[in-house]
């Protein structure tokens, strides 16, 4: 059984056979390889998996990497363009033209699990979880300082992590976020 | 694929024939539409347009570069506050007749679509809230705000002055809530499309909000950064850059 699924966008077919074929044996499934960008209509329901591109598709990448971090998307890039350095920031992994066959391999092995099991950094912790519930439920943060006997800055500090990890800011994201998840009523 | 905030974008100019324009970028048509221009008239270029529907073309380039590019902003001081507040004005109704409506509509066809009721009814009363708040702002700048060009303009009057200068700082805190809420509503349904769900109707959704809070950005930065400024020299309030 595959244990995690990827996406390969690039103009090459050597590649994208190349790198499915590896991806296979490593038992990652690809579920589909894109010769040029794909619309967003098409990305929309991308969820928990790998994206192997080219890293040539600067534009693409840059629009789109804060919403595959929301979403638990890995950006992995082909680099094969020796004149110019990608940049680093916007990759979880570089895969190099240079790259030996054992490079290669365990560099896309340790995506083997992706997207299987929630990142622990998206989620919130007990005491996040109880401090959204009473934002949601409209407390201020002196109210739940007082109920949850922790200090002011405290419960800033939960909030910001709160926000940072979810990705919403307003108080009625935070609410609406809440009800979704049956966090309040 | 495009990007119409590319820094390489070159400025829309008055030689521009209107079709090159909107083929560049075609969100601009409304704000083309904003202006009485309708597209049946795209061979001809944006000055001749002007000069045949007496526009002024300066202030025409300035919102559609505004628009066209984040990276673009007019000179704040040449821009006509009458001209600004005629097109804000015709910007809400834009909102209030075409956007709204339209986003109404797309909740009513989810709601068929989807299921998941405790998730469609949260969205749609998130979102009913978010418009009743919004129709609260734009009636405010319409009340409170805009008058204050044309009571300038009569000859510098400086009625209610303290109550004036508090609606204007007023008005910052209150962008700052519109634009981040609806930016929250766009990753809470990114992160909760039901698996299996109907694809396009989430895109169209998204693509509207998306659209809708772009709208709202470049609104704010007219009122921020040229009306506001500009209406708090004119009162001679002491007018501090860093306090918004």
């Amino acid at each position: 059984m595959h244990s995690s699924s990827c996406i390969v966008i690039h103009p090459w077919p050597i590649v994208q056979i190349g790198l499915t074929n590896i991806l296979q044996s490593l038992k990652i499934e690809v579920t589909a390889a894109y010769s040029l960008c794909p619309e967003n209509k098409m990305i929309i329901g991308w969820n928990d998996i790998v994206v192997l591109i080219d890293t040539r598709e600067y534009e693409f990448i840059h629009k789109h990497c804060k919403s595959f971090r929301r979403r638990n998307i890995a950006i992995v890039g082909i680099h094969f363009d020796a004149l110019q350095t990608p940049d680093n920031n916007l990759f979880d992994e570089i895969l190099y033209q240079s790259d030996t066959q054992g490079v290669l391999f365990n560099k896309l092995k340790a995506f083997s699990n992706f997207g299987k099991h929630k990142q622990p950094s998206l989620q919130l912790s007990d005491r996040e979880t109880e401090v959204l519930r009473l934002v949601a439920t409209g407390f201020s943060n002196k109210k739940i300082s007082d109920k949850l006997f922790i200090s002011i800055h405290t419960v800033i500090s939960h909030r910001k992590h709160i926000t940072s990890k979810l990705g919403v800011k307003s108080i009625s994201g935070l609410t609406l976020y809440a009800v979704i998840n049956d966090l309040i009523d | 694929m495009r990007d119409p905030d590319s820094s390489e974008q070159a400025l829309i100019e008055a030689d521009d024939k209107l079709c090159e324009v909107l083929g560049r970028n075609i969100d601009l048509l409304p704000i083309v539409f904003r202006f009485g221009i309708s597209s049946n008239v795209g061979q001809s270029t944006l000055g001749e347009i002007c000069l045949q529907k007496k526009i002024d073309l300066d202030f025409l380039l300035a919102v559609l570069n505004t628009y066209h590019s984040s990276n673009y902003f007019p000179n704040t001081e040449s821009v006509n506050l009458t001209l600004l507040t005629d097109f804000l004005i015709r910007t809400h109704q834009h909102h209030r007749q075409v956007t709204i409506p339209l986003l109404g509509s797309l909740m009513q066809e989810l709601k068929i679509k989807l299921p998941d009721t405790k998730l469609i009814i949260t969205l749609e009363k998130y979102l009913n809230d978010y418009v009743s708040k919004l129709i609260d702002h734009i009636e405010f700048e319409e009340k409170y705000i805009f008058p204050l060009v044309g009571i300038l303009d009569e000859n510098g009057r400086r009625s209610d002055l303290k109550t004036s200068s508090a609606n204007l700082k007023k008005l910052f805190g209150q962008h700052n809530n519109v634009e981040t809420e609806i930016s929250d509503l766009i990753i809470i349904i990114l992160q909760h499309i039901p698996e299996n769900a109907d694809i396009q109707i989430f895109h169209d959704i998204l693509h509207t909000l998306s659209h809708f809070e772009k709208e709202q950005i470049d609104h704010a930065r007219f009122e921020d950064k040229i009306l506001v400024p500009r209406l708090l020299k004119l009162f001679g309030t002491k007018f501090r850059s860093n306090a918004f």
